[in-house]
């Protein structure tokens, strides 16, 4: 479908490589393509650093306290993302969102703001829900690997000696690599796909000014509001074949040799 | 000084911990307090208790927009997706995982194919698919999609819970005469019962949250809209009207059914994400 020019519901016209052409010569691709890798990298290495930090810290507590932050913190990820755009909208709102009156409070009111109207702030607003949503993710991910790791390891290295950063570095990282590896993997198709695409639909509108388009909600604009199927369908062709590439690159930096326990 | 330096970083470790449940925790709060005041008193003092208690929120909420009949409408296409989903993928992980068939390894890996393809890079040819078949803007177009696409990973993970049965049982059955459809839905199905719930919750949480689909399949037609896209259009329009207090009510419908659901499948919800994070 990508080689017509076809308005849906009228018969199609095959015009070759054209729609992948424009798609080339489209700066509104291209900077949501921009936009989608920049949130992909920030939300990402946010997500799955805090992810990893919280299920280590959890980790030393004992039963009745792990049980309750595993609980607690896993709440986030109940929520439809349609949801999390509204509750965060709501938090963001100039008058009565949470964001700025906190600001009004502490004397800050000089910094409150639209931050989901202002092009210099729009992408890192959008982040910060973001990580709320995918911190509890990683957390059940990584804390599902940790279980897999046998006690005596940490137990050996105790008796040995080894610093706090020590075990992490050649303990604990090396055996949870693989579920490092599945969570950026994941990251990549989730932030790629539709895991992006209600938050910034309903927050954003891919505004202001498309500051904050990304390609699934071009994907959407072009196919379902302007009526282009063909180019939205190039588009959607192009986002597979990034998709693979950023996949390839990512096992290629990730490859180590597995380890054995 | 180690055991300063032990305190040190247990101090840092619980301010973090203490910080991060009230990010967490604190939004929920804020909805489920604000869902009791009347617009006025949101805009006037967003940290406060209301004065008065606004139950009428709720029924306000129930019927604005339709939120009411979305309500019923996306019960049904979850429980009714769900159970064709389950009594499908069981089928085919079954024999998948247990008939001995050269064409097994081939539809393993046809089915599987079917997890490659993210959503969007499809929805265009789908969305015209299903406008042809005369289905689009219905809800049994919709739950259709919504089975083909949940197919390929319930059965990928039916398959290994199949797999780890012992097959002792199966051929004594066999041998004593029963059935191979009495095999399936009397000996197998209730032994591989923690991979269907697993699969269940699975598919529960992901199609009554679904936005996506149901946005491009359901056309925007009047009266045929689940839950999420009502919430949706709602929030689009209510910016330029008043009633917030009904709009947080209506958000506190949405999201209670799945903390219960949370509150009694707590383990099945973190094991279906860890499962679920293969496929993303």
């Amino acid at each position: 479908m990508g080689f017509f020019q076809w308005s849906g519901f009228d018969s199609a016209v095959f015009i070759g490589w054209d729609n992948y052409r424009s798609l080339v010569n489209d700066p509104v691709f291209w900077r949501s393509l921009w936009n989608n890798l920049f949130l992909m990298g920030v939300i990402g290495f946010f997500s799955t650093t805090l992810g990893l930090y919280f299920t280590l810290a959890i980790n030393k507590l004992n039963t009745g306290a792990r049980k309750f932050f595993d609980t607690i913190f896993f709440l986030p990820q109940l929520v439809s993302l349609v949801v999390l755009a509204m509750i965060w909208s709501f938090i963001y709102n100039p008058t009565f969102g949470l964001v700025n009156s906190f600001l009004r409070i502490v004397g800050l009111q000089h910094r409150a703001r639209a931050w989901l109207g202002d092009p210099q702030t729009v992408l890192w607003a959008l982040v910060i829900p973001m990580i709320w949503y995918y911190v509890p993710f990683y957390l059940v991910l990584y804390t599902a690997g940790l279980r897999n790791i046998p006690v005596t390891y940490f137990e050996a290295a105790d008796l040995d000696g080894a610093s706090g950063w020590k075990r992490l570095i050649y303990i604990t990282l090396p055996l949870l690599w693989e579920h490092v590896k599945i969570s950026v993997l994941n990251m990549l198709i989730s932030l790629l796909g539709r895991g992006l695409f209600a938050p910034i639909r309903l927050m954003t509108g891919g505004g202001p000014d498309n500051q904050s388009e990304i390609v699934v909600t071009y994907l959407y604009r072009q196919a379902f509001v302007i009526g282009r199927y063909g180019y939205a369908t190039a588009i959607g062709v192009a986002m597979f074949l990034i998709l693979l590439v950023l996949i390839a690159i990512t096992l290629r930096i990730m490859r180590r040799e597995a380890v054995q326990y | 000084m180690e055991r300063i330096k032990k305190m040190l970083l247990g101090g840092i470790r619980w301010t973090v911990l203490g910080l991060m449940t009230v990010v967490t925790v604190y939004p929920f709060i804020w909805i489920l307090i604000s869902s009791f005041k009347s617009s006025r008193e949101i805009f006037i003092d967003s940290w406060g208790l209301p004065a008065k208690w606004e139950f009428s929120n709720y029924a306000a909420a129930w019927t604005l927009g339709g939120l009411g009949s979305a309500f019923l409408a996306s019960v049904v296409i979850t429980i009714l997706s769900t159970a064709l989903i389950l009594i499908l993928s069981a089928m085919i992980a079954y024999v998948i995982a247990r008939v001995p068939s050269r064409f097994n390894q081939a539809l393993y890996y046809f089915v599987m194919a079917g997890m490659l393809f993210p959503v969007f890079m499809v929805i265009t040819p789908l969305y015209l698919t299903v406008y042809n078949l005369s289905l689009a803007g219905s809800f049994l177009g919709l739950g259709l999609v919504y089975v083909a696409f949940s197919i390929p990973f319930s059965t990928f993970v039916l398959v290994g819970f199949f797999k780890t049965m012992p097959s002792e049982l199966e051929e004594a059955a066999l041998v004593d005469g029963c059935s191979m459809q009495r095999v399936f839905w009397q000996i197998m199905l209730p032994l591989v019962k923690p991979g269907l719930t697993l699969v269940a919750v699975f598919n529960i949480r992901s199609l009554w949250n679904e936005y996506e689909l149901a946005l491009v399949l359901l056309a925007q037609k009047d009266g045929v809209r689940t839950l999420p896209i009502t919430l949706a259009n709602l929030f689009a329009t209510q910016t330029y009207r008043a009633n917030w207090g009904a709009m947080f009510a209506g958000i506190v419908i949405v999201v209670l059914p799945l903390f219960f659901m949370y509150a009694v499948f707590q383990e099945n919800f973190k094991a279906a994400l860890t499962e679920g994070a293969v496929k993303g």
